[in-house]
């Protein structure tokens, strides 16, 4: 007998708000959280729009203040997520077996607080400016902290909340770039499904509202550029879209065997029905071709979860505003779904927070999971002009009171890592 | 029924040598690998040596693959291994369904482009308390750096090489779980084989973190040896004097197959991963649990995946590392587990020769264990001078020995509380 795996928790801080409900609440509405950086100064910089996290402080999320300090802001933000995830499921603590419970998070290149990183390259300048190894060796190592490299470890946010949480069954963390929360929670899925544990966290955290994020994203053409362009030109799938502005946050959710959560009368949100992943072979960001890969992902998510697609009611796109990416997203929904492409609904959220990366994915799978418990199903953003090259039917307002049990959420990574989810509402769990 | 799950293919990109023959000779001869930092000038460094990978020439795969142009150091490692394996499998000539082959890797970044980092913030110091002036460094920074450079230090890149240069369209996956990567990366390819969803995993890990940013980190907490007179003499797991380990890099790569298919298709079968155990500490970021609570919970829960009791097991890989802590909680572990069997039970650390390959040491580890099993000969622990009174078991000092082993036990513990055990043994009818 299959184990089955249910979302029990939501947790969520983006630049939408602290918390899940900001985050829904905007997003039934329609409105997005983009604003003009003000963390620090772009000066002539044609990026100049982010999705920031505003009056952030870890401290009112994590007990032990000490451990603070060894964080990068990605991992504070994967704490924060973490710990309102878990207050959502409302797990008490002779609920949860610690060896039982794990974590698995999406992360990856953590960013160097510049400043951090400069004064020990600054103090390793000869008399001339010129940086030499050889003081770094000595001058530049003195002048960083001792635990520096803790605080960018791709597997630190994982550890954290194990900490934390104390969580002393399996940790993994997985670094497949754009979409490694979505692989992060289908990682979890499969963890509990095969009994190594019942409890997982799993999700991911990424900022890069910084400067050396901007300029890497930037160097990659992969940002809207312009000083003239408004939150309004991050538009997903339309005609116009040339590129995605950045966010940053986290999203993590608790995953749960379904009678697990059932004997302690857990709130069930959604229930993990389908898990996919592959690989395409493109290589460069700007010259995608190859389309196989995310059509294989959706399949395999599919056939996981024994559906076909036709059971599909919605599919959560990937959607990064990318010109070639959301063009081959669509190339593979209509390779996956054919005559059905045109009818199902495709909504894409990612303007409404700005692509998150690591934790991009992990935010689709709390909207996903908030459409199906209250029937709704969101617009996309800034979605005004069809281009007939991705002929979907994007779902452009709001629907509520709708019929939609089954979603299909796609994550697709940097490059060439594809992930898809089916989730699914879970009407007195006899599905 | 539970798939079973084989091993048919490996390679190695080691500081010992660029394929699993010499390796593993230079192992069980009990040779060091370690030696001076030639990567750049390490000579200010409080660690000046490490387990480099010498003359690997990467130019022929340039060559015939232009997409590798740009490749990472890990990613050059990891392609030559997982080329080593897969000839070795014998899927250069073999015709497999990419859709039911994946990958599980646990390949680790890249390492910042120091030069262009540098370019970058000397053009853009600021004034008035800013060390950096932010939009300077915007300005900058695009001219100062490559975008290949920068595409291809993502952790995501070697899998995104592999995928394409082995045909691979079924599930894809790279975890990096610090020193426990690898380890972990085979035991979820092989839970993937188990469940069904594949025939065939790539699996494996690939790091070089012998940059002058890698060296700084694991200077600063303190974590390498700094006996930098005699580097061959500097990592010496288990022993009185270890004073921290030698960092090095490279390459493990496998080929898991389910036994059924690979038989079908005539693989010659190496031996059979069996158990697989993942657990975190959830205790301290800087401190490993005083009683190794994670470490022995990895290996048990490895033990009762593979149905075996702790006197089945011939050798124990261990994770070694040569840190005064680690060695001490793996031991006292190990006891835990083992009870009375854990004194007739040979223990070594192959880090004692090759250092600590970090994201790729498990590989390496598994691969070495399963060639225990298949050459009857255990690989030392070198440099095992005096006896620690508090690390008293079986550590196969010094010099190789002979013992018929059938299922060996191999743990890779990380940063953060991170363990992993894994067992491998001989193919059983």
């Amino acid at each position: 007998m299959k184990r089955r795996v249910v979302i029990t928790g939501l947790g969520a801080i983006s630049c939408l708000g602290h918390g899940v409900n900001p985050l829904w609440e905007a997003a039934v509405k329609g409105e997005s959280g983009l604003k003009e950086i003000d963390s620090f100064d772009y000066g002539d910089f044609p990026v100049r729009l982010a999705g920031e996290v505003k009056e952030f402080k870890p401290q009112d999320y994590i007990k032990n203040r000490k451990s603070i300090k060894v964080m990068s802001r990605d991992i504070q933000l994967a704490c924060a997520a973490s710990t309102l995830a878990f207050q959502d499921s409302k797990i008490k603590e002779e609920e949860l077996n610690p060896e039982r419970a794990g974590v698995c998070m999406g992360a990856g290149l953590l960013d160097n607080e510049v400043d951090e990183i400069a004064a020990g390259i600054k103090s390793s300048l000869d008399e001339q400016g010129i940086f030499q190894m050889k003081k770094f060796g000595s001058d530049g190592l003195d002048s960083l902290f001792p635990l520096w490299m803790l605080k960018y470890l791709p597997n630190m946010p994982a550890c954290h909340i194990s900490i934390n949480h104390n969580l002393q069954g399996p940790s993994n963390t997985i670094t497949t770039s754009c979409s490694s929360s979505i692989q992060a929670v289908g990682e979890s899925f499969r963890i509990i499904e095969r009994g190594d544990a019942d409890v997982m966290f799993a999700g991911g955290a990424e900022s890069r509202v910084n400067p050396l994020g901007i300029s890497r994203y930037h160097l990659f053409n992969a940002l809207l550029q312009g000083k003239d362009k408004t939150k309004e030109d991050y538009s997903p799938f339309d005609k116009s879209r040339s590129g995605f502005i950045v966010g940053e946050g986290s999203g993590v959710v608790i995953l749960e065997e379904l009678e697990h959560a059932q004997k302690r009368g857990a709130r069930i949100y959604a229930e993990v029905r389908g898990y996919g992943s592959s690989a395409d072979y493109n290589y460069f960001p700007n010259e995608l071709t190859d389309s196989d890969g995310r059509e294989i992902a959706m399949s395999t998510a599919c056939s996981d979860a024994d559906i076909q697609p036709d059971n599909v009611d919605m599919i959560h796109a990937h959607g990064s505003g990318i010109d070639k990416d959301d063009l081959l997203e669509a190339r593979a929904i209509h390779e996956v779904f054919q005559a059905k492409a045109k009818e199902i609904p495709v909504v894409a959220t990612k303007a409404l927070m700005g692509h998150s990366g690591f934790a991009s994915g992990a935010f689709q799978v709390i909207l996903s999971a908030k459409m199906l418990e209250e029937q709704k199903i969101l617009s996309t953003l800034n979605y005004t002009t069809p281009d007939s090259d991705i002929n979907l039917n994007m779902s452009k307002e709001l629907k509520t009171g709708v019929d939609v049990s089954t979603i299909l959420s796609n994550a697709f990574g940097m490059s060439g890592q594809n992930a898809s989810l089916v989730l699914t509402s879970t009407p007195g769990g006899d599905k | 029924m539970t798939r079973r799950v084989v091993v048919t293919g490996y390679g190695i990109v080691s500081p010992m040598a660029h394929n699993v023959k010499e390796t593993w000779e230079g192992l069980i001869q009990g040779r060091s690998a370690v030696g001076p930092i030639n990567l750049f000038d390490a000579s200010s460094f409080p660690t000046q040596i490490a387990g480099e990978v010498r003359n690997f020439d990467f130019d022929p795969w340039r060559k015939k693959d232009p997409h590798l142009k740009y490749a990472a150091r890990n990613t050059q490692f990891a392609v030559q291994a997982a080329h080593e394996a897969f000839t070795n499998a014998g899927l250069d000539t073999f015709d497999y369904d990419p859709k039911r082959t994946g990958i599980y890797f646990a390949a680790g970044d890249g390492g910042t482009n120091i030069a262009s980092f540098v370019q970058a913030l000397s053009e853009s110091w600021g004034q008035n308390g800013q060390v950096i002036n932010k939009s300077k460094y915007l300005e900058v920074s695009q001219p100062a750096f490559d975008y290949h450079d920068e595409l291809e230090i993502d952790p995501c890149m070697t899998l995104a090489h592999l995928s394409r240069i082995f045909r691979v369209r079924g599930p894809v996956s790279n975890c990096l779980t610090a020193c426990a990567a690898s380890s972990q990366a085979i035991g979820e390819a092989f839970q993937s084989i188990r469940r069904g969803n594949v025939d065939i995993m790539i699996t494996g890990g690939s790091h070089s973190m012998i940059h002058p940013f890698g060296l700084a980190g694991f200077n600063l907490l303190t974590a390498l040896s700094t006996q930098n007179e005699h580097p061959e003499k500097a990592s010496r797991p288990f022993d009185r004097n270890r004073d921290g380990f030698v960092l090095s890099e490279g390459s493990g790569v496998l080929i898991l197959e389910e036994l059924e298919y690979a038989r079908k298709r005539g693989a010659h079968i190496y031996g059979e991963v069996t158990g697989y155990g993942s657990t975190a500490d959830a205790y301290r970021l800087t401190d490993t649990h005083p009683e190794g609570r994670g470490a022995i919970k990895a290996m048990e829960l490895a033990l009762q995946s593979a149905g075996l009791e702790p006197k089945d097991i011939g050798y124990i890989n261990a994770h070694g590392t040569s840190t005064v802590v680690n060695d001490l909680v793996e031991t006292q572990s190990i006891k835990k587990v083992f009870g009375d069997q854990a004194q007739q039970i040979p223990v070594s650390s192959i880090k004692s020769m090759l250092g600590h390959l970090i994201a790729a040491a498990g590989a390496v580890e598994l691969i070495t264990s399963l060639l225990v099993t298949q050459n009857g000969i255990i690989p030392p622990t070198i440099n095992y001078d005096e006896k620690d009174p508090k690390c008293d078991l079986d550590y196969v000092p010094n010099h190789s020995r002979e013992k018929k082993v059938d299922a060996v036990l191999s743990n890779s513990f990380g940063f953060g509380g991170q363990n992993v055990s894994l067992i491998a043994r001989k193919l059983s009818s």
